[in-house]
């Protein structure tokens, strides 16, 4: 697992070359006179140049970013469609399911983040909160998340909704949050969770996970659906007579999700299986720099 | 129903392989463990029925579609009521309306088109019966090949044709039938009065075209012949045939302008009413153009016994006519052909030309019977007057009427001989009564039921009033037009008043610039208390000749009896009409008109020719001399020439009556001729001038027509035919089968289509492009 998420990471950040300057802002700030007891390395001496005077180059104040990942272990991310792209690394029956493709991501964003000197967390949830890894920066663990990601999961039966409503204990005060799941529940009730967790100072980004089979319900013949949640439901159908119904269905759904995280100003990331992992490795990245960036300036409207 | 291949409908069967599959396929089915399970649960229970309803059509589409084609493959027959079991013989009745429109170019020849077609589509063993309608007697039955030869030599020149009475006698000869399956086919050109009893007749006389009286019953009658189909065993179906709808494409591909329309001749006339050796006679006709094109330029010839008389050129403006007339005086008496014919090609050949039998006679013989002895003067008045009347202008023996004078007992004699013996070389013409007292005075032996009996056959007798008349023993009869009152001397002399146009021959006398009718002054009349101011419109079937100018009859005519009746007598004491010059020619056409009343008769084609011994008798007086013995009846052996020419031997029906001649589908001339006659006779077999307008029935009339009668209507050969074969043989009906299948076929391909490449709708950018909160600037 490991692998896979360096390989997506480096495979991401191939060809660039940029320093990382650990414990330190690169964001500028400001100029102010030089003070004696200053460190000389901080006086801007094109400015001394120009003006004769002595200016201290004054950076922002290091924020290192808290991330908690949520992974959704319920029976629906079991789901394995043909299209799914190969993560042979860390699928179990030679299908790579939707929670296999959330594991693959979820560590690729820990490595990406704990490379960064990014303190990153862990939650894994399905009808309730299992396996809880506070936020740590120390690079030793990467391997303890990847231990409990790589852990076999019981599946079964979720509410999406309680298991948000009970996250944010379990949380830190501020940090990002990062939701891997399908989304697959009553989205009235996901959005209400969503909102307490805003008010404790998350950004959330959910990245809903489905397979492609659930977006355009590729079937035609006889039938018999069996739930992944609760196996013992079933029902035999017409796919092809179901189909126009389904897509409508999961259109209206899925449209309410993204109009809740809207609402709320919560990332939604739509993900399928199908697509490369690393290119939802680069959405994440991408995303996170905007909030970095939207943090910042809310910092300094704090000032 | 039946089936031409009937193996093949056990092929339906197989109906069962899509219903095994549906089956065999309905507990086969994949399992997919599904997350999204809470989106398909509520979809579920709403398709779940639509589901169900689908695939049991889809299930019945798929089983009906190999029992449409097993089907189909096996040719299935289906038949109406009526018709035959496939092979069983038929018995065709044809009726055929032979009359002359139906010999218009187009029509005939569609006609015959029509009917070989079918008779050549029957089997061996069918039978036909051909009803013609200018022939009497429905045909034996005959095979399909004799009839075509039947078929073709029909002269197609009848009278006018009742359809009514053609399909009733088809209805009839369904009972000559041999086998049960009977079918009629009524073929006519459905002429416009074809189904009204009489038909117009062209009336020179009036100077108008008579109406026809319209039957309203021909409906119902046809529905009655209808319910007499429908009860015989199996029911007869009915077809018409109707040539004439053909005539539109005729007109089209008529090359010839000329022959497009059809010129006609119409009767002759005769209008001197009796012709007589060295009397000029006028002969009228009418050609009449029923084109919507000018004739050009005719040549109109008539003939007279196969000699040129005249000749007359004339050009018609379309739908128009024009009077032809031809003068002539015969030079001896006898009957004569007369021929009008007019050069020119047109669609009916045969009214091209028209004939006419003008009888002449020597001279105009009238009895005078006076009840008052010659030797009485005051009497002799009267019958001098009228005498010198009739002769005037002519030399004596030379004049064209002979008067005879009868006492009464006389004319007993006369009367008691002339019934008794057949010889009618003492036939008179015309006979007047002068003042005679009583019917007893003129009745052989005093029997009024002898004179009675005598009147019956007598030519035509003038009855002039006198002081010596007892009205009390004429009206004890009932013979005379008028019942007789008292004779009344008038108050004040009064005239004669013009002549009513119901006697129409007077009209040149009244029209003339001096008024002859009112120079004459009644002075004494019969009052005839039931008669006078007799209504000329016609109330009863008497008719008023002449009256006076204050409306009182003069003379009455009976044209029942044929008995003239005077209000005055001939002599100067009752009136001045003796007197005056209007008594020459008004007694004078009096006996020439009812003279010549009657003449030759003429009969439709098809209708037989009688002759009476009286007939072979007046031909007998013209040439032999009075005296001559009794001639032998029996042994008279009568040739009849046809206007063809052939010659053909008269049965006499019996000796005692007369012959009879039926073989008349020809129109023309017929001379009968036996060694006993000096002359032939002469009958005359016309058709109406009717026959050759071409109209047709309007299609509404002939379609409640047709539907009374239960009857379909066929135009052409090929609806004929097949109608014919549908009700023999039935409908195949593997063409909309197939179609069935076909379109089962397609429905099931579209549906299937329609299930597997639905379209499905993109997802929307909403949900494919994730969403991104607004992030604070």
């Amino acid at each position: 697992m490991q692998i896979v998420a360096r390989e997506s990471v480096e495979g991401l950040t191939a060809g660039r070359h940029r320093s990382i300057h650990q414990g330190s802002s690169i964001e500028f700030r400001e100029h102010r006179p030089y003070v004696p007891g200053d460190d000389l390395k901080d006086i801007d001496w094109k400015v001394y140049g120009k003006s004769d005077r002595l200016y201290v180059r004054q950076f922002e104040d290091e924020t290192n970013l808290q991330c908690t990942i949520m992974i959704d272990r319920s029976g629906s991310m079991n789901y394995a469609g043909e299209r799914a792209v190969n993560l042979s690394a860390v699928t179990r029956e030679g299908k790579t399911s939707k929670q296999d493709y959330a594991t693959a991501l979820a560590a690729a964003i820990a490595y990406a983040l704990l490379s960064k000197q990014d303190a990153v967390g862990l939650l894994t949830f399905d009808t309730r909160i299992r396996d809880s890894l506070p936020p740590r920066t120390r690079s030793s663990h990467l391997h303890a998340l990847l231990s409990v990601l790589a852990a076999a999961h019981r599946g079964g039966e979720t509410e999406l909704a309680d298991v948000l409503a009970a996250a944010p204990a379990k949380l830190p005060r501020r940090g990002i949050t990062v939701l891997l799941t399908d989304g697959f529940g009553d989205v009235s009730a996901i959005g209400q969770s969503l909102a307490a967790m805003r008010s404790r100072k998350q950004d959330v980004m959910i990245m809903q996970i489905l397979d492609r089979d659930e977006i355009d319900f590729p079937f035609n013949d006889r039938i018999e659906f069996r739930d992944l949640e609760r196996p013992d439901q079933r029902e035999l159908v017409d796919a092809r007579s179901l189909k126009e119904s389904y897509l409508e269905s999961i259109r209206r759904h899925n449209a309410a999700l993204v109009s809740i995280c809207n609402q709320r100003r919560i990332d939604h990331v739509m993900l399928t299986t199908d697509e490369p992992l690393v290119d939802a490795l680069a959405t994440f990245l991408h995303r996170r720099r905007a909030l970095i960036v939207g943090r910042g300036a809310f910092a300094r409207g704090g000032r | 129903m039946t089936w031409l291949n009937a193996l093949m409908a056990t092929a339906s069967l197989s109906f069962v392989v899509p219903l095994a599959i549906h089956l065999l396929y309905r507990n086969r089915f994949r399992t997919v463990d599904w997350g999204a399970m809470f989106l398909i649960k509520d979809l579920v229970q709403t398709n779940r029925r639509s589901m169900r309803w689908q695939q049991w059509i889809l299930l019945l589409i798929r089983c009906a579609i190999p029992v449409l084609l097993a089907l189909a493959m096996a040719r299935p027959l289906v038949s109406s009521l009526q018709s035959a079991a496939g092979t069983a013989p038929l018995s065709l009745i044809l009726a055929i309306d032979d009359s002359r429109s139906m010999s218009a170019t187009g029509r005939r020849e569609n006609l015959l088109a029509s009917l070989n077609a079918l008779l050549e589509s029957l089997s061996s063993g069918d039978e036909v019966i051909l009803v013609a309608a200018s022939q009497p007697e429905a045909s034996l039955t005959m095979s399909a090949s004799r009839a075509q030869v039947k078929l073709s030599e029909l002269p197609f020149d009848s009278g006018p044709c009742d359809l009514v009475v053609l399909m009733s006698r088809a209805v009839d000869a369904c009972s000559d039938a041999t086998y049960p399956h009977r079918k009629i086919i009524l073929a006519s050109d459905f002429q416009d009065d074809a189904d009204q009893v009489e038909v117009a007749e062209l009336s020179l006389d009036q100077g108008s075209q008579a109406q026809p009286s319209t039957s309203n019953g021909a409906v119902s009658r046809f529905g009655e012949l209808r319910s007499r189909l429908d009860q015989m065993n199996p029911a007869v179906g009915v077809d018409w045939l109707a040539v004439g709808n053909q005539d539109a494409s005729t007109k089209k591909s008529a090359s010839d302008q000329t022959a497009v329309g059809n010129i006609s001749i119409a009767p002759l006339v005769q209008k001197t009413p009796v012709a007589l050796v060295g009397q000029p006679v006028t002969l009228l006709s009418r050609v009449m153009n029923h084109s919507d094109r000018d004739t050009g330029t005719l040549q109109c010839r008539w003939t007279i016994d196969d000699a040129l008389v005249s000749e007359q050129t004339l050009r018609l403006e379309p739908n128009r006519w024009q009077t032809v007339q031809c003068e002539y005086t015969p030079s001896q008496a006898g009957n004569s052909s007369v021929r009008v014919d007019c050069q020119v090609v047109d669609r009916i050949a045969a009214d091209n030309r028209r004939h006419m039998v003008l009888s002449v006679a020597p001279t105009v013989r009238v009895g005078m019977v006076s009840s008052v002895p010659n030797e009485k003067l005051q009497s002799l008045a009267a019958v001098e007057f009228l005498q010198l009347a009739l002769t005037l202008g002519a030399k004596p023996n030379e004049s064209p009427i002979q008067v005879e004078r009868f006492s009464p007992r006389q004319f007993q004699r006369w009367v008691e001989k002339s019934t008794s013996s057949s010889d009618h070389t003492e036939a008179f013409d015309c006979w007047f009564w002068l003042n005679v007292a009583s019917p007893q005075q003129m009745a052989p032996r005093g029997q009024v039921a002898l004179l009675e009996d005598w009147m019956r056959n007598a030519p035509p007798v003038v009855f002039v009033d006198g002081d010596q008349v007892r009205s009390e023993d004429w009206n004890a009869i009932d013979l005379l037009p008028a019942k007789l009152g008292n004779r009344i001397r008038l108050d004040s002399e009064t005239s004669l008043a013009m002549p009513d146009r119901r006697y129409s021959v007077w009209q040149n006398l009244a029209n003339a610039d001096d008024d002859l009718f009112a120079s004459v002054q009644i002075k004494r009349r019969r009052v005839w208390p039931d008669a006078d101011r007799t209504d000329a419109s016609g109330t009863d079937d008497r008719q008023m000749w002449l009256s006076s100018i204050t409306g009182d009859a003069v003379i009455v005519h009976d044209p029942t009896t044929k008995i003239t009746q005077f209000a005055i007598s001939c002599d100067d004491q009752d009136s001045t009409l003796p007197l005056r010059p209007v008594c020459v020619p008004i007694l004078q056409q009096l006996v020439y008109d009812l003279s010549g009343r009657g003449g030759v008769s003429k009969v439709l084609p098809g209708e037989a020719i009688r002759l009476e011994r009286s007939d072979i008798a007046e031909s007998r007086a013209m040439e032999i001399e009075s005296g001559t013995s009794e001639p032998n009846w029996q042994s008279m052996a009568l040739m009849a020439t046809d206007p063809l020419g052939r010659s053909i031997l008269v049965e006499p029906l019996t000796a005692e009556t007369g012959w009879h001649f039926d073989d008349t589908l020809v129109s023309g001339v017929y001379q009968f001729d036996a060694p006993e006659l000096r002359s032939p006779i002469l009958r005359l077999v016309d058709v109406p001038a009717s026959e050759s307008t071409l109209g047709i029935m309007p299609e509404e009339r002939r379609d409640a027509l047709a539907e009374a009668a239960g009857a379909r209507q066929c135009d052409d050969a090929e609806t004929l035919l097949a109608a014919t074969e549908l009700d023999r043989y039935g409908r195949e009906i593997w063409r909309p089968l197939m179609m069935a299948t076909l379109a089962l076929l397609i429905i099931e391909l579209l549906w299937q289509q329609r299930r597997s490449i639905r379209p499905v709708a993109p997802m929307s950018d909403t949900t494919r492009v994730s969403s991104q909160p607004e992030v604070a600037a």
